[in-house]
């Protein structure tokens, strides 16, 4: 499938600001499930920007504005080409238990995404959700299905409802939350439970397909999550939307948790405070 | 020598078993213990009193960093051996050798975590492992280059690693001032024998500083990172930053442009080669590290990156000085260089492993417990360690988070009391050393010893009151005559080179404030005399709201707020009310907090005037109750204080402190407040008297010289008219004088003039300095091309006085008003090209 997506981020201050610094993580990488036909990043106002790869892989920018200014905006524009994935069927017919087994045998690597990060806690009631949903004689394709889509009953999404440092104790409790928190449960029951993984965010489809239902997350960035499995190959699974991710998913960064994946990270110098509006349009255009 | 017996386990530093001095300490304690008592008192006393007046500039009292007593230097110096400290040194460049390949191994191959040398989750788990700090270049290719560590003694007398401060080489300018107090009272003591120089310490961190350089430049600029005045190092920064004649900077000084870093300057932007910091890890960038941050700078790792700025001790370093690692030290140092470890490490239980929480909770109260990084022991949870309830609390809910070392470390060592006599005290030590451009490192022969305040339950040696010089004798055998090394060239402080922006921006609004602080108390101390002496209540009902728009403006023009000044209680507000905005108390408590950011650029004796008169009047008892002559009594006395003590400051400033580039910032304020209160005050006046003219044109000619002249002692500029111009107060001569007199201290002419001036030496040829001079000329020939005598009524029409007319001319005087207001929002204006041009650089940038 061909999109074209269009993610503005407009920033507005009460007073004009002296300073705005930005990273973006905007850039999508090219992977096998989608070709980058194009993409250009615009900063108004404009300046010279310049790029690096961060830790986690992502294709970063960063900007400096340092000239006094009423407003700043930055748009993303993307054309892509996405495929179905194929999935790695070897190791996903492996059990829970032998990945578990595997991965603590290579601790070193997989570190980042085996252990809780700032925004992902682990233990408490993610293991209970472990022992019910990944027991160690399950097929990690079952097992990873049956928990994404526990997770998507067993939470109500609610648009707003939560800020984006909502601690997951409180998601706990509330049972309720947007599709970062859905992700965050998910990365925190399958670390706990000795599996590998990350948290990514990008876009879904906005147009509901002909006959089928709305997907939860198009009016703005989505986010959802993908494991590591054995012979290191990472799948994703949207347990905002109960499903393995296919061709109407585009990833854009990565990252322990929502705080390294952020699609935008600005400080900004001045005396008032600003305002941000987000506004992403996606179009299929074949 | 009475011999001391001792039942401490604890290893005793100056005294052997048999209760005599040790070798070592025999030589010097005879010669202390050898002085007249009073001669001793004498000693003691001058080193209080040297450690206080260096406290000023170094400012001790305030920051108190290792307990709540004041910091002192004992008389006694902690003695090393030549062969011990050789032993120590080795030991030392050992370790930073390990760890600095420790560093470079977590942030790159991990091969120590592969071969399962040490667990994964203490190093890559740490809070202080940085991710975005990996692959990041490191200046001269190494994380460490100015370090500090801490030594105790075990009972058995072997010195012992307790923490690592490889990231931070705090109490560094502890070791450099107590050898400066101990040398000059007690010079004698130094006689004969020989301890090594430290004196260069400033200029080879300096040296090692400017060649990390990341492109090769001919005079690299090296800048200091401070957390700024909050920061409880604060002092040491400064002092740091001084000696080595670099400018002490803090995040909001620097700005990232075109992937390079930059200090605001009011010369404009100069660009960073280095960076020394004293910012946590975290704390540096906000848009990579924490980002609620605001004490680094946003996208100075992007400048790293590049390589376009070094950052010294890499970003990453604090890693090292994570205590959860320190009990793999003898793994890290065999790992890595294949040697055994020449200094064993303090016995160190990482609470986050359960095997050793639970030893450590079962017998509490031999340990003491530490976080994994810094000392915050000293503040907040000192007190949990007095309560084992919370700590046992804390332990458990955050184990991670903490350490324990057994308790009985550190030695015990003496000093000596006022009367002559030892007490004893625990102590440890910090070693500081530089990485030399080969890779080996310079450990300083010198150290901080901690000792612990003489009345402290606690044995942590951190909580310690003082301090000990820290001697290392040449070498056991060198010992003798050789001449008195006491290295006082070092002493002489480098000029401050730049002056930044933030710097400017304080010093330009403590002059702004104090001069509206005195124009304001002037004021209103003579309001307060007209109301009871010479004014009828006709004319005080006449003028009052003419005298209040006379005032010195508020901040925000445009709010169109009104002060009071008709009732002896509405002036005890304008005054005495520290919540009133604009007030003078108020005002003098801006000026203060702009000092505050300042205090080290302004001299001791000018800022105690300052902050004397400022504690006047925030401790003044606000007592709006009393009857009316209370009031008025009490407003007249503070706006006396306030007048004199404003004017005592700039008086004692000229006298205490170099006129500076900074302080010049200072008296550009001043002036250019002042000429705005002119300006404000002349427009004020005229329009009133234009409104009269106009309204009441029967108006006699008497009543506008009791206007004017009431006006001109509202300025203070009574007699200076009447020895100019010897003659009553009329339109004309008082226009001439406060817009366009030469030597009138107020008139707009002289304000701007001084300003010009003062602008010329901060700095030549710069688009800011152009750009304020052109603002500044325009008002000057707006004022010189106004012609005040076209605005009065020919004489003939008139009273037909020789030599030309005095009243103002009606159909004329709408224009004069409009010159003024032309004059006055001129001036105003100049305000935003002075911040667009120094302080924010707008100009620079368009």
């Amino acid at each position: 499938m061909r999109f074209e997506i269009l993610h503005t981020t407009g920033y507005r201050y009460e007073e004009p600001a002296s300073e705005a610094y930005i990273e973006a993580r905007l850039t999508p990488p090219a992977r096998p499930t989608q070709q980058i036909l194009a993409h250009d990043l615009l900063f108004d106002p404009s300046a010279p920007s310049s790029s690096y790869t961060d830790y986690y892989g992502n294709p970063t920018t960063f900007y400096s504005m340092v000239k006094r200014h009423e407003h700043l905006s930055v748009t993303s524009r993307i054309l892509t080409e996405t495929c179905p994935p194929v999935l790695p069927a070897e190791a996903l017919d492996l059990s829970v238990g032998e990945a578990r087994q595997i991965f603590s045998s290579v601790t070193t690597d997989v570190f980042d995404y085996l252990r809780a990060s700032p925004a992902v806690p682990t233990g408490g009631e993610a293991a209970d959700w472990g022992r019910r949903w990944l027991r160690p004689e399950a097929p990690l394709r079952a097992a990873l299905g049956a928990l994404n889509g526990a997770i998507h009953r067993g939470f109500r999404y609610v648009s707003g409802s939560t800020e984006n440092w909502t601690p997951l104790t409180r998601i706990w409790k509330a049972r309720a939350g947007v599709c970062q928190d859905f992700a965050h449960l998910m990365i925190s029951v399958l670390r706990t439970s000795g599996l590998p993984a990350r948290y990514v965010c990008g876009y879904i489809e906005t147009d509901p397909p002909k006959g089928g239902r709305r997907l939860i997350g198009s009016v703005a960035t989505h986010a959802w999550v993908e494991v590591l499995v054995p012979g290191m190959a990472w799948v994703a699974l949207d347990p905002t939307n109960d499903q393995w991710c296919g061709e109407h998913h585009i990833a854009v960064s990565f990252g322990r948790d929502f705080a390294d994946a952020t699609p935008l990270r600005g400080t900004f110098k001045g005396s008032g405070g600003q305002q941000m509006k987000v506004k992403v349009v996606m179009k299929r255009t074949a | 020598m009475k011999a001391k017996a001792r039942k401490s386990p604890l290893w005793d530093e100056v005294f052997a078993p048999d209760g005599g001095p040790r070798d070592v300490y025999r030589p010097l304690l005879d010669l202390i213990l050898a002085l007249p008592r009073g001669e001793t008192k004498l000693i003691i006393e001058r080193l209080e009193a040297t450690m206080r007046e260096m406290g000023v500039t170094f400012d001790i009292a305030r920051d108190r960093p290792w307990g709540k007593r004041p910091w002192f230097c004992d008389v006694l110096p902690q003695l090393f051996g030549g062969r011990d400290w050789e032993h120590l040194a080795a030991g030392v460049r050992q370790r930073l050798r390990a760890f600095e390949m420790f560093l470079g191994d977590i942030h790159g191959k991990k091969e120590i975590l592969r071969a399962q040398v040490i667990p994964s989750r203490p190093a890559l788990g740490s809070p202080y492992f940085q991710r975005p700090a990996v692959g990041l270049p490191r200046p001269g290719g190494a994380f460490l280059h100015l370090s500090g560590l801490a030594l105790s003694r075990l009972p058995d007398g072997r010195m012992a690693v307790a923490h690592h401060y490889f990231s931070n080489a705090s109490g560094i300018s502890y070791m450099m001032q107590n050898r400066r107090a101990l040398s000059r009272v007690f010079a004698g003591a130094f006689q004969d024998r020989n301890p090594q120089s430290i004196a260069d310490v400033p200029v080879s961190i300096l040296e090692t500083l400017r060649a990390l350089a990341p492109q090769p430049t001919g005079d690299p600029v090296v800048a200091l990172l401070t957390p700024g005045p909050g920061s409880r190092a604060y002092s040491e920064h400064s002092f740091l930053a001084r000696r080595m004649g670099i400018p002490l900077v803090q995040g909001g000084d620097l700005l990232v442009l075109d992937d390079r870093l930059y200090l605001k300057s009011v010369s404009g932007l100069e660009r960073i080669d280095v960076l020394y910091t004293r910012v946590a890890d975290a704390w540096l960038d906000s848009l990579v590290f924490s980002r609620d941050s605001l004490l680094g700078v946003p996208g100075l790792a992007q400048c790293v990156r590049r390589g376009h700025v070094a950052v010294a001790n890499a970003i990453g370093s604090q890693l090292a000085d994570d205590r959860a690692l320190l009990q793999f030290s003898g793994r890290i140092i065999r790992f890595y260089l294949g040697e055994e470890p020449v200094l064993p490490t303090l016995r160190t239980w990482w609470l986050g492993d359960i095997d050793q929480r639970d030893h450590v909770l079962d017998r509490l109260d031999e340990f003491d417990i530490r976080p994994l990084y810094g000392e915050p022991f000293a503040h907040h949870a000192a007190s949990r360690q007095d309560d084992p309830g919370k700590l046992r609390k804390l332990l458990n809910d955050e184990p991670q988070n903490f350490v324990a070392q057994p308790r009985d470390a550190g030695a015990v060592t003496v000093c000596l009391d006022r009367k002559g006599a030892l007490d004893d005290r625990r102590q440890d030590h910090i070693v500081f050393a530089l990485r030399c451009p080969g890779g080996d490192y310079e450990v300083f022969p010198g150290a901080l010893t901690r000792v612990s305040p003489e009345d402290s339950a606690f044995t942590a040696s951190e909580l310690g009151g003082g301090s000990k010089d820290t001697w290392v004798l040449a070498s056991d055998e060198e010992v003798g005559p050789r001449a008195l090394v006491v290295n006082r060239s070092a002493e002489a402080h480098a000029p401050q080179a730049h002056v930044t922006s933030r710097v400017a921006d304080s010093f330009y609004w403590l002059g702004r404030y104090l001069e509206r602080a005195q124009s304001l108390a002037y004021m209103v101390g003579v309001i307060e005399s007209l109301e009871t002496e010479e004014l009828n209540r006709a004319e005080q009902q006449l003028y009052r709201p003419v005298w209040n728009r006379v005032l010195p403006p508020l901040e925000n023009r445009e709010s169109g707020r009104k002060r009071g000044i008709s009732s002896a209680l509405e002036r005890y507000h304008l005054v005495l009310d520290g919540r009133e905005e604009g007030s003078v108390s108020s005002t003098l408590r801006r000026a203060a907090w702009n000092a505050g950011q300042i205090m080290e650029c302004l001299s001791v004796e000018a800022y105690g005037v300052l902050s004397h008169l400022e504690g006047r009047f925030s401790r003044a008892r606000f007592r709006p109750e009393m009857d009316k002559a209370g009031l008025a009594l009490t407003t007249q006395r503070f706006s006396a204080e306030a007048t004199s003590g404003i004017a005592e400051f700039f008086g004692m400033a000229e006298s205490t402190m170099l006129a500076d580039r900074g302080w010049n910032f200072c008296l550009l304020g001043q002036q250019l407040e002042r000429a705005a209160i002119t300006a404000n005050a002349g427009l004020t006046i005229f329009k009133s008297l234009a409104r009269r003219m106009e309204t009441q044109p029967e108006w006699p000619e008497h009543a506008v010289e009791i206007e004017l002249s009431a006006f001109l002692r509202l300025l203070g500029s009574r007699d200076a008219y009447r020895r100019v111009y010897q003659m009553r107060a009329e339109p004309v001569p008082v226009l001439e004088l406060l817009y366009d007199h030469p030597e009138m201290p107020r008139s707009v002419r002289r304000c701007l003039g001084r300003c010009a001036h003062l602008l010329g030496d901060a700095d030549r040829g710069s688009p800011g300095l152009l750009r304020t001079n052109e603002a500044i000329e325009s008002v000057r020939q707006r004022v010189a091309a106004a012609g005040w005598p076209a605005y009065l009524l020919p004489a003939t029409a008139a009273s037909g006085e020789a030599g030309g007319g005095v009243q103002l001319d009606p159909a004329r005087i709408g224009d004069l008003v409009a010159v003024l207001t032309g004059i006055t929002e001129q001036t105003y204006a100049i305000h935003e090209v002075v911040t667009d041009g120094f302080i924010n650089h707008q100009i620079l940038l368009d």
